[in-house]
């Protein structure tokens, strides 16, 4: 069972209208979304798209990416899992490849 | 592809190229519409990674939403395509999206890999008929590269 269902008048905030919460919402572990390494989308558009949905410098867009091109993924966010779904939506809303799980570390 | 004009940008694409990028930024638009084609599973990704029913109620449910959003991007660049002028940091935005949704699908049509990469340039060959869709998609690397570089000497310049 997944959190969110789905929000309207969606703006780069995070979801208002939450219709089903299941019960590992509420002891939440932290959540991470992880993108994956593909062959397709130019660096810096990668770069580029960590900075404008999350904020991130310069300098910390571009060592995500070089994770993500040399290591084959990186944690882009963490949060709860509400977060972490809307994070990933936005992100294949760019076209990354973007998963989320519970953190495990 | 883009220049800066005051607090604006300019479409610097000459008329043929916007027709060509219209019509194919058309042609997703019809197919992410009907909703068919292996080759949009790049615009549609995998979002629970381990966990096959989570990841089936995610895209049961957002699915559409996403659909949404990859055709009010494709549109509205369509439109931009048509105005070129006065465009706004959001319609780069848009662009950007379409260019690389569609460079997405047509690299999976090319089953692009790591190795393509190195030798994008000097591959013109036309031995599987696709060397249209090549240069189409080096095209499209070119027209978004030169976008983002647009936005990040503006950037590095303030």
């Amino acid at each position: 069972m997944i959190a969110v269902r789905t929000w309207t008048n969606r703006t780069d905030t995070l979801p208002v209208e939450i219709t089903s919460a299941d019960s590992d919402t509420a002891q939440d572990s932290p959540w991470v979304v992880i993108v994956w390494n593909d062959p397709i989308n130019l660096m810096s558009y990668v770069t580029w798209v960590f900075q404008k949905l999350f904020g991130y410098s310069l300098e910390k867009a571009t060592a995500l990416m070089l994770d993500v091109h040399e290591k084959g993924r990186a944690v882009v966010s963490s949060g709860s899992r509400e977060r972490a779904e809307f994070d990933v939506h936005r992100l294949h809303e760019h076209g990354l490849w973007a998963t989320m799980q519970r953190d495990d570390t | 592809m883009i220049e800066r004009v005051g607090n604006s940008y300019r479409i610097t694409l000459d008329e043929t190229s916007r027709t060509v990028l219209s019509t194919v930024l058309g042609e997703l638009r019809d197919e992410i519409t009907a909703g068919t084609g292996d080759h949009l599973t790049r615009l549609f990704p995998v979002a629970y990674h381990a966990d096959a029913a989570a990841d089936a109620e995610f895209h049961r449910l957002m699915r559409s939403d996403l659909a949404a959003s990859h055709l009010a991007a494709l549109e509205s660049t369509m439109a931009l395509l048509q105005r070129i002028d006065d465009l706004t940091a959001g319609d780069v935005e848009l662009l950007m999206r379409s260019l690389n949704a569609t460079r997405l699908v047509l690299g999976t049509i090319l089953d692009v890999t790591d190795d393509d990469a190195d030798d994008e340039e000097e591959d013109d060959r036309d031995a599987d008929g696709m060397a249209d869709h090549r240069r189409l998609y080096a095209f499209l690397g070119w027209a978004l590269g030169h976008t983002l570089d647009v936005l990040g000497s503006e950037s590095a310049g303030r």
